[in-house]
């Protein structure tokens, strides 16, 4: 399974690795003399708003980066800097609401939304990790099989969790409350704390309105629907419990639980990171800010020059995210060793269709929009088996260890494997052929590492960092 | 082999189109300075034989828009990008006329699927568009979406009767 591979890789890897990186760029790259500090930029072509005179600086600015080309600015730009603010969530009608977010804020350092009472969202979210847990894969109450993404700039995502089963960061935020290995609660539950605390309960009124009334009749004390796993999760007394409840009582409790996710998702919209080296990079090289531009090495420099050109990260780590949040078989072998197990992306549209929490289901805001449209017509195919969601690569050196079971504990690691593809292990011959080894040397690997380490920044606003006060 | 024909296409902003799935050279000695000036011309499918020509001039205007036609020659396909230069990785929708070859009136019984794909890549879309019928020949494509830059095949299916013909267009997405 391994060989078949790797010897396509030999045979056809570097001429099909300038195809996938741009053959014209490399050839010039290739063939291009060492430049001198004030040499001019090659390319005379520059987007609008770029100056001449900005891009004789970038030479004059970097002695050990080449100058850059129009089609190199143009894809800078398009990675950063990072906007004020994420795209409009129209799917949920609180997402830019305040008050919601004030609400989510205290819901996700809440450990009472848990069966223990022990895990709430920022137990595998510690704001003081970047929002992720520095472990290989996530704990929950009962252990999970994949590896906490941390959630800052969690809203520019178009999908969302490893194998993107939610395509609202609002039901995204749901899911895991019910999950019996990570929270193991339900929302009749959740939604009694929310009750029973002053302080939620005000908060949530003042957002939403009334909560249900969960002492009528009809209403169990707990309640959930029977979830995918695990195999005997139909005989868990709340799920027994919420089949015997009468529809519209079910739609009532799911509509406020709908609520709780959508107060989540308000606040992690406000988990934006702060200008990192690389956003103030672009941020001159934009606003024509010759001085400016020192705020990347000449390594980063290089680095940044080769993730948008020879080393194709771009293919994959595009946008201001540096993700396409879209899906992919990386051939990372799984922790512990055989075969891929995971089906990905492949069970996630699965899942995603079946999905309570969606844009286009009852509980959207937005039922018949973009977002919705986007999700009914995803394609579902053997070519999404073990294939995950890129990661962005915003903050990406401090949210070790990486890939979707925390295989590799260092970028070094990760960029040996995307170097060699030894012990890649790929699904099948049906998945996309998006990887070629790239035999970079160990200075071109390092200068790699000097641009994924400038696109750390300032963590959130600490306001958003920082457990709620109680009152 | 084939020419290097996106040599000069790389260059020329988010989108590029070459009519007749021409795809990028794989030799990069082929693509270097003397590519990069527009020397190397795009090449299109001749209407009705299937054999390649090269062209001198700007083959379509504006850069997103487009005029091809099918591989029988039977059908002409014009289409327009909303927006327009084609975005990675954005939803974008596909204004579509389809007319006989040699007259300007759509026709009343056909109909259209529209796909694309990375053959480089082994891969398609990921979500299948939304395709309307809004008159004769007439039709708007809404959901495509091109989510890696790169080399696509974007490719219209023009089913009349049991006859289908597949009339295509390459673009490269950056």
């Amino acid at each position: 399974m391994r060989a078949r591979p790797r010897h396509r890789f030999r045979r056809l890897g570097l001429p099909l690795l300038l195809v996938l990186t741009g053959a014209a760029f490399v050839g010039a790259r290739l063939a291009a003399p060492p430049r001198d500090a004030g040499a001019p930029p090659r390319d005379p072509g520059a987007p609008p708003g770029t100056s001449g005179d900005v891009r004789a600086g970038i030479g004059a600015a970097a002695l050990e980066a080449p100058p850059l080309t129009g089609e190199e600015i143009r894809r800078i730009l398009s990675l950063g800097p990072l906007p004020d603010v994420p795209p409009p969530d129209p799917t949920n009608r609180v997402a830019d609401d305040p008050r919601a977010a004030t609400l989510g804020h205290r819901l996700f350092f809440e450990r009472a939304l848990s069966q223990t009472g022990t895990v709430s969202c920022a137990f595998c979210h510690d704001p003081s990790m970047a929002f992720t847990d520095g472990v290989a894969v996530a704990a929950g109450i009962g252990g999970l099989d994949r590896h906490t993404p941390t959630v800052q700039n969690v809203a520019w995502h178009r999908w969302f969790f490893w194998d993107g089963r939610a395509d609202t960061l609002w039901g995204q935020a749901l899911d895991p409350l019910e999950d019996p290995l990570e929270h193991g609660f339900d929302r009749i539950s959740v939604l009694r704390v929310v009750r029973d605390d002053p302080v939620l309960r005000g908060n949530y009124e003042e957002v939403f309105g009334p909560l249900p009334d969960l002492d009528r009749p009809g209403i169990p004390r707990a309640a959930r629907p029977k979830r995918p796993k695990p195999a005997g999760d139909h005989r868990d007394p709340r799920v027994i419990a919420w089949d015997a409840m009468a529809a519209d009582d079910r739609r009532e409790i799911s509509a406020a639980y709908a609520n709780i996710g959508k107060a989540l998702a308000a606040y992690q919209r406000r988990l934006r990171s702060g200008e990192s080296p690389f956003d103030r990079f672009a941020r001159a090289l934009r606003d024509g800010d010759a001085a400016g531009l020192s705020a990347l090495s000449p390594a980063a420099r290089r680095g940044l020059a080769l993730f948008i050109g020879d080393a194709g990260c771009r293919n994959c780590h595009s946008g201001v995210l540096l993700s396409d949040s879209e899906f992919h078989s990386t051939g990372v072998p799984p922790l512990g060793g055989g075969p891929l197990r995971d089906p990905g992306r492949f069970r996630g549209v699965e899942r995603l269709r079946a999905g309570e929490f969606t844009a286009s289901g009852p509980f959207s805001d937005d039922p018949d929009g973009p977002r919705a449209a986007l999700s009914r017509g995803v394609v579902h195919d053997p070519s999404l088996w073990g294939a995950f969601r890129t990661p962005s690569l915003r903050g990406v050196a401090g949210t070790a260890p990486y890939m979707h079971e925390g295989q590799f504990e260092t970028l070094r690691e990760v960029l040996r494997h995307y170097n060699t593809l030894e012990g890649a292990v790929l699904p099948s011959h049906h998945q996309e052929t998006v990887l070629r080894p790239l035999h970079l040397t160990d200075d071109r690997l390092e200068d790699l590492i000097a641009f994924l380490e400038s696109l750390t920044g300032e963590p959130p606003p600490a306001a958003w960092r920082e457990a709620p006060d109680p009152e | 082999m084939r020419r290097p024909a996106a040599a000069g296409m790389l260059l020329a902003g988010a989108l590029s189109i070459v009519p007749g799935c021409e795809r990028p050279g794989a030799a990069p000695g082929a693509a270097g300075p003397a590519a990069r000036t527009g020397e190397e011309s795009p090449q299109r499918m001749s209407p009705g034989s299937g054999a390649v020509d090269a062209v001198t001039e700007p083959v379509l205007s504006p850069p997103g828009a487009g005029r091809i036609v099918s591989n029988g020659g039977g059908w002409i396909v014009v289409f327009t990008p909303d927006p327009d230069p084609i975005p990675l990785n954005t939803p974008f929708s596909l204004a579509v006329q389809v007319s006989r070859s040699g007259e300007d009136a759509g026709d009343e019984g056909i109909s259209l699927q529209v796909d694309a794909r990375m053959p480089e890549h082994r891969h398609g879309m990921v979500v299948r568009p939304a395709i309307e019928r809004l008159g004769p020949g007439v039709f708007r494509v809404d959901g495509m979406l091109l989510h890696m830059p790169g080399y696509w095949e974007l490719t219209f299916d023009i089913a009349s009767g049991t006859r289908v013909e597949r009339a295509q267009i390459a673009l490269v997405i950056d």
